[in-house]
């Protein structure tokens, strides 16, 4: 027995050590076939091969294939002939283990190796069965060690094109295995495996995961990356016109944070390689990140030109960015009103009109850049945003973090998982993960599990996110109260609007601080381009800094819906703030009939006692609707058209109700009418949830516009959303008219 | 010969032949021609790992030795057996942890030997991206605002301003205030007080001071502030004809260097003018150019860098360097160049050598971004930790 273990063990490490050497020995049975190789074609064959290369250059490689067999038998030691066959069979074949793909790279495989023995050491035909050898799973160690043979001989041999080639092969293999690295985390304690089907079905799962049960590795992929970027750059000394290369080595800077080594780079590069898109896309995402947005957008602009109208078009689709129904119907609808919509919706996505620049296109072009860079698949020939990745980044952006796990070892019983890489992408504020499992050292990845199914779902309720290019401005809101009068033919529209100067400056170290501001108001709904009337506050900042209210007025025509967009920038510091909206404005007292306007809500209003005019009341607007406990709520309103008595006077009955909508604490509360109000009466509660205020009013018959205020103490009424709602009556006409707002009570600071 | 020693021997055949298959698997190549560089002495790591991870292995397989082990192991699992090929484990996943090793130290020192800078650090916040090293204090800033520190010690934080202008291109600190230049424009901040002002407009890319008045580099423009009590207000342009990529003054004699994207220029204040002194070709856009008053160092991204010799006003070009991938920053202190370059680390080239000769590289400062000297120390910007590290300047290089 003994003797036997001895033998067998004896057989194993010669056997070994036999295999070893001869991968070590060079091949020696070809030399013969190598001087024959170089013979020249007869005529005959020569036209034969000449027209297999022609019909190749057109893109009929079936012919070509046959005409290739022909050459081949007439000139079976003519290496060129049966290399561009296995080119085609190699080029044919899928990555994978299909057994159709496993066949054609068999045979492609025969056919290079064949055409190597006739070449030896020729690095075209390295390259060519490195590829090759990269689609077959567990073979791309020898794809590697072949493409640094063709290397060696490429250099050697002082072929720079195919040196250029192979050097770019090397960088991609380092590149994927930098990406598949760089966001490495290793299962800490008893893990064993991610739960792909408990991360889509509980959002903790996924944030508890990656903070409790992994540890991220640190530097992992750097060396990689290095290698990546020295092959790159060997490719681009060797060939600077050499489109991929150039791509893949300005994503892998970008990927590396090293974006201002990336700008010199694609700036230089898009001089040389001025007909290639990516290049500017490239350069537009570098630009972006360095926050030169108007430079981006002229990058981006310049790509989009040199791209195909196809490619372009699929860009710049706003129905990746909708939810999947409006996606449908937008698809619906005639090609000029799907236009008018297209640039509406760009329109509105700019975060500010005020700025040069839409910043949401920027910002999504820089993503679209960063997939193209990022996600592109040679090896699956698909661009990076149409890959489940790419999809997604376009969508929502970049994640919060993201983690890479190790090839799965314990699925065994599962094809699908076994040997494949996780990576899980986690949007913190949303909650929203996503999946994706995909061959190792591969730029190849789609959703896992039931991801796709989840990222459906995600769309519907969340289409699309701009958190990236609204957090880079820290955009902020301009609340906005819109109140309409009946003016003399049109209709007065007023507009309060509170700048919040206070957040946007509170950080901010100058004195004194510039804001610009921009106000646009036209008719069309949000369908045309906001005209900004521009103007500049002078306001305090840090700590002394407070929101500073701006009034407009604008008399409109009724009978159309009107647009509104109010923009603050502050140039220093990039910060901004929009309000914006709609409103329909439709004629008032139409006809002599019984009206009323809409109500201004307000801090404090001031007049002097007989005011009849709107011009003599000194309105100081709450354009946020929002008031603190214990404050006084102003009221603004005009009536027209009220029918007045024999004595001249009309008589109006005027009932405030404040309804509770939603509160922080408490349900009860009691209303206390403050003012002038001499002829306030009939004060009633109905139930615990609303109060209403009614009183009859005696107005001049000499003017049909009459204005009213009022002011409401909200006494001790808790925070919380109340409806106020003005419901006036015209005594001698019957007629009744109503307006209300919804305003907010603020819970005390603590 | 016994049937033991034929099973050790076929073992360590084997370990050989494997040794060498790896080597002949070898893939990575240098794909960039090495500039001169100090020797390195370095034992290769493919051979001392393989040695270590061998004495482990046999000092763990030497329990098989221990009497009655093999009662307790099994039968088939003999010490003769198991102490071969545990050492052989031990050599082949020692070499090739070594192999691994060994490339990433020649990716990393492909221009440079390692040196070892002691260096007092002082982390600071935000993405900062430039510095400016004064007597008494230390501005570095960039995405988050410009930090000031002191210089006199071991640099301490003492205030953060400008804290959310954007677009910094650009400070310098000065006498009781740190300047900010930036895509939107000039601010000057007290280092006493929290308030700064916008001192002008304009997309600044570059910015220096000469005998306390402001220069600015704008578009191609180079423009210098109005003197003191001068009646007009406007500054004083002077075009160059390309983008100004960066600016500094030589203290002593006044005189302004400007790196535009294809000449390094010598200006000189002259009343209200800048009068051309000198101008030399640049072959590409420059991130920074310093002076010592005998040379002058340009720092140029990927291009490299460019050192000079002084001739009056006049530079005459003595080397160009590209060893690095990218030269953010480059500094001349006495007999040696700094230059940061990067995620590599921070380069040191001998400053009298014809030649850019490379004495070390540093990779304890980080992601050098930018550098300061004042007095005995250099002061090197790590953009990613972020910190600022202050290193003797004549720091032993072996």
């Amino acid at each position: 027995m003994m003797r036997a273990r001895a033998a067998l063990r004896s057989a194993l490490v010669v056997s070994l050590q036999a295999g070893l050497l001869a991968c070590l020995l060079p091949p020696c049975t070809t030399r013969r076939l190598d001087a024959q190789a170089s013979r020249p074609l007869p005529p005959a064959t020569d036209s034969l091969y000449r027209e297999s290369q022609r019909l190749l250059s057109v893109g009929d490689t079936s012919s070509a294939l046959d005409l290739l067999k022909q050459v081949e038998q007439r000139a079976p030691r003519f290496a060129q002939a049966i290399f561009d066959h296995g080119v085609i069979l190699s080029r044919r074949s899928e990555m994978g283990l299909a057994p159709d793909d496993i066949f054609r790279r068999r045979l492609a495989g025969q056919q290079l190796e064949k055409a190597l023995d006739l070449d030896r050491g020729n690095p075209l035909y390295l390259l060519e069965l490195g590829r090759l050898r990269l689609k077959t799973p567990f073979l791309r160690i020898e794809a590697e060690r072949l493409f640094a043979r063709a290397q060696r001989s490429a250099r050697d041999r002082g072929d720079a094109r195919v040196l250029a080639a192979v050097e770019h092969e090397l960088g991609l293999i380092s590149s994927r295995r930098f990406n598949a690295m760089r966001n490495r985390r290793i299962l800490t304690g008893s893990t064993i495996s991610f739960d792909i089907d408990a991360a889509a079905n509980d959002w903790h799962y996924v944030r508890d995961f990656l903070d409790q049960r992994t540890a991220a590795v640190a530097d992992a992929g750097a060396i990689d990356a290095l290698k990546a970027d020295d092959h790159f750059r060997a490719v681009l000394a060797a060939d600077s016109s050499h489109a991929p290369a150039a791509a893949d080595l300005l994503g892998l800077l970008y990927e590396t944070g090293r974006v201002d080594e990336m700008l010199p780079l694609a700036q230089a590069l898009a001089r040389r390689q001025s007909r290639e898109p990516r290049t500017w896309m490239a350069l537009g995402l570098a630009l972006h990140r360095l926050d030169r947005l108007e430079e981006a957008s002229i990058a981006f602009d310049s790509a989009l030109i040199l791209f195909p109208d196809s490619t372009r078009r699929e860009l710049l689709d706003i129905t990746q960015w909708l939810r999947p129904d409006d996606a449908a119907h937008l698809a619906t609808v005639p090609a000029a009103e799907r236009r008018d919509i297209e640039n509406a919706w760009w329109r509105t996505a700019d975060p500010l009109a005020l700025t040069p620049v839409n910043e949401a296109r920027v910002g999504l072009l820089a993503r679209v850049a960063y997939v193209d860079l990022r996600f592109t698949s040679d090896e699956a020939r698909i661009p990076g945003w149409r890959t489940d990745r790419g999809q997604v980044w376009i969508r929502y952006g970049a994640p919060g973090e993201i983690a890479s796990l190790a090839p799965e070892t314990q699925e065994v019983h599962s094809a699908e998982s076994l040997a494949r890489v996780i990576t899980i992408w986690w949007y913190p504020r949303t909650s929203m993960r996503f999946v994706f499992r995909g061959p190792p050292a591969m730029n190849v990845a789609g959703f896992a599990g039931n991801f796709r199914a989840y990222t459906d779902n995600a769309r519907r309720i969340i289409p699309m996110q701009l958190d990236d290019v609204n957090s880079a401005m820290r955009l902020d809101t301009v609340p906005v109260q819109v109140a309409r009068f009946r003016g003399d033919s049109l209709v007065r529209v007023e507009l309060f609007a509170s700048f919040p100067t206070n957040r946007m400056l509170a950080d901010v170290d100058l004195s004194p601080a510039l804001v610009e501001t921009g106000f646009a108001f036209d008719a069309g709904a949000a369908r045309v381009a906001p005209r900004m009337l521009r103007d500049t506050l002078r306001v305090r900042s840090g700590r002394a800094a407070v929101a500073s209210r701006v009034s407009w007025v604008r008399n409109v025509t009724p009978g159309s819906e009107y647009a509104f967009r109010i923009e603050a920038r502050q140039p220093d510091t990039g910060r901004g703030a929009r309000g914006e909206g709609t409103l329909g404005v439709v004629p008032m007292g139409r006809g002599g009939a019984f009206d009323i306007s809409d109500m201004i809500v307000a801090d404090r209003i001031a007049a002097p006692a007989e005011a009849m005019t709107r011009a003599a009341y000194r309105i100081d607007a709450n354009p946020a609707l929002l008031f603190s406990q214990r404050d006084t709520v102003a009221l603004y309103w005009e009536t027209y058209n009220a029918t007045a008595r024999p004595d001249g006077a009309a008589r109006l009955l005027v009932q405030v109700t404040v309804k509770v909508l939603s509160l922080d604490r408490g349900p009860s509360f009691t209303a206390r009418i403050l003012g002038g109000i001499a002829d306030a009466v009939g004060l009633s509660a109905v139930g615990n949830e609303q109060v209403s205020l009614t009183f009859e009013r005696s107005v001049g018959g000499a003017s049909s516009t009459v204005p009213h205020q009022l002011a409401l103490g909200m006494g001790d009424a808790p925070a919380g959303r109340y409806l106020l709602a003005l419901d006036v009556t015209d005594l001698a006409s019957g007629r009744r008219a109503r307006t209300e707002r919804t305003i907010t009570l603020e819970r005390p600071s603590p | 010969m016994s049937s033991l020693f034929r099973v050790r021997l076929r073992a360590a055949v084997l370990g050989v032949a494997l040794a060498a298959q790896q080597a002949a698997a070898q893939t990575v190549t240098e794909t960039r021609p090495a500039e001169p560089q100090a020797a390195e002495r370095r034992i290769p790591r493919r051979i001392l790992l393989p040695i270590i991870m061998a004495t482990a292995a046999a000092v763990a397989a030497s329990v098989y030795f221990v009497s009655d082990a093999d009662e307790a192991v099994g039968s088939y699992v003999s010490p003769g057996c198991v102490l071969p090929f545990t050492i052989g484990a031990g050599l082949a996943v020692g070499y090739l942890m070594g192999r691994e090793v060994d490339q990433a130290h020649a990716l990393r020192y492909r221009q440079g030997a390692p040196v070892f800078t002691p260096s007092e650090q002082l982390r600071l916040e935000g993405e900062p991206q430039w510095m400016s090293i004064g007597d008494r204090l230390g501005a570095a800033g960039g995405a988050g605002g410009v930090h000031l520190f002191s210089t006199g010690g071991a640099p301490r934080v003492l205030a953060r301003r400008a804290t959310s202008i954007r677009g910094l291109r650009a400070v310098e600190i000065g006498d009781g205030v740190v300047a900010v230049a930036s895509a939107t424009g000039l601010y000057e901040f007290a280092v006493d007080s929290a308030v700064g002002e916008r001192r002008r407009d304009g997309d600044i890319s570059a910015m220096t001071s000469v005998r306390g008045r402001r220069v600015v580099g704008i578009g191609d423009r180079v423009e210098l502030e109005p003197g003191a009590g001068a009646r007009d207000t406007a500054w004083t342009q002077r075009a160059l004809g390309a983008p100004v990529r960066a600016m500094t003054t030589d203290a002593r004699s006044g005189v302004l260097w400007v790196a535009t994207d294809s000449a390094l220029v010598a200006l000189s204040v002259v009343g209200d003018s800048l009068v051309l002194r000198s101008s030399t070709r640049l072959r590409g856009g420059a991130r920074s150019v310093r002076t010592d008053g005998t040379r002058v160092v340009v720092a140029a991204g990927e291009r490299g860098l460019w050192l000079f010799d002084l001739d009056g006003t006049t530079a005459r070009e003595r080397f160009v360097w590209t060893g690095a991938r990218f030269a953010y920053d480059a500094l001349i202190t006495r007999e040696r160049v700094y230059v940061a370059g990067g995620g590599e680390g921070l380069y040191v080239l001998d400053a009298r050598a014809q030649r850019g000769l490379v004495l070390g590289l540093a990779r304890q400062v980080g992601f050098a971004v930018a550098l300061g000297e004042r007095g005995d120390y250099t002061y090197v910007l790590d953009r990613t930790a972020p910190a600022v590290h202050r290193i003797r300047s004549d720091f032993p290089l072996r």
